[in-house]
C-alpha cells in the first residue's frame, strides 16, 4: 500500500502444489521476497524491514542493518 | 448456497458501513464451470466458490467494486495483469492494485481479506511511521508472496 513498486500476494498453499514443491514449503506462514529471502512464521515489523533489506539489490536505508542479529538470523532459512 | 451466514453477513455489514472509507475494486479472475466434460481441461475447483463468496461480499457494501473476469473468455485481460493461476483475487483502489490473493480465501484468510479491504479504503497501513518512512524509499520492484492455509 505504502509503496506502488511492492506487490503483495497470499497463496493458499492446499491448491498450489507445484508452488509448494517449488519453493519446498514445509510450513506456513512462509514468506518469499523477491525469491531471494525467506522465511518461516509470523515476524515482528522490525525483522520484516530487515528481511526487505536484504532482498533488495539497491542499497537503501533498509539495508543499512549489517548483520542481522541472532533471532532474526534463526528465523532466515537458505532459499 | 450462500457462503456467508446472515449473521455473518450482517456483521460485515455493519463493519463495512462503519470503517469503509474509499470505493475498493475487487477483480476475480476465475473460470466459469462447465457443465461439459472437457478432455484435457483443467477444472479450478475453488473457482465457483470464490466467485460466490465475493458475489456476497460485494452485495453488503456499495464501496465494493466487484468486477469479473473469465480468463477463458478474456485471457488477454489475464496476461496483462500476470495472472497465471487462478483463482486470482486483486484488491485496488483508485487504479492502483497491488494486493493479491491467489486461491479461495478461507478459514484465517477470510479476515485477512476484510482487513486488507478496510485498509486499502481508508488508505492507511497499519505499520509504524518509520517503516513507511523506509518502505516508501524502496525503489525498485518487489514481490512479497506469504504461503498461507486456511486452517
Amino acid at each position: 500500500m505504502e509503496n506502488p513498486k511492492i506487490r503483495a500476494e497470499v497463496i493458499e498453499a492446499n491448491e498450489f502444489p507445484d508452488l509448494v514443491r517449488r519453493y519446498a514449503i514445509r510450513g506456513v506462514p512462509k514468506t518469499v521476497i523477491n525469491d531471494r529471502v525467506q522465511f518461516e512464521g509470523a515476524v515482528p515489523e522490525k525483522l520484516m524491514l530487515q528481511f526487505l533489506g536484504r532482498a533488495l539489490s539497491k542499497p537503501t536505508e533498509l539495508s543499512d542493518d549489517g548483520e542481522l542479529d541472532e533471532e532474526s538470523e534463526a528465523s532466515r532459512t537458505a532459499l | 448456497m450462500p457462503i456467508l451466514s446472515q449473521p455473518d453477513k450482517d456483521l460485515l455489514k455493519e463493519k463495512f458501513e462503519n470503517e469503509l472509507k474509499d470505493s475498493v475494486d475487487i477483480t476475480l479472475f476465475t473460470q466459469a464451470s462447465s457443465k461439459l466434460f472437457v478432455p484435457g481441461r483443467k477444472e479450478c475447483q475453488y473457482c465457483q466458490p470464490t466467485e460466490e463468496l465475493l458475489r456476497e461480499l460485494s452485495s453488503l457494501s456499495d464501496k465494493i467494486q466487484l468486477n469479473v473476469i473469465d480468463v477463458l473468455q478474456e485471457s488477454g485481460k489475464a496476461v496483462e495483469y500476470g495472472i497465471d493461476r487462478i483463482p486470482a483475487i486483486i484488491l485496488g483502489t483508485d487504479g492502483a492494485a497491488n494486493i493479491r490473493y491467489y486461491g479461495i480465501p478461507a478459514g484465517n484468510e477470510f479476515p485477512n481479506l476484510i482487513d486488507g479491504i478496510i485498509h486499502l479504503s481508508q488508505g492507511t497501513s497499519p505499520l509504524s511511521d518509520e517503516a513507511r518512512k523506509l518502505v516508501r524509499q524502496i525503489d525498485e520492484e518487489v514481490g512479497i508472496t506469504v504461503f498461507v492455509t486456511p486452517t
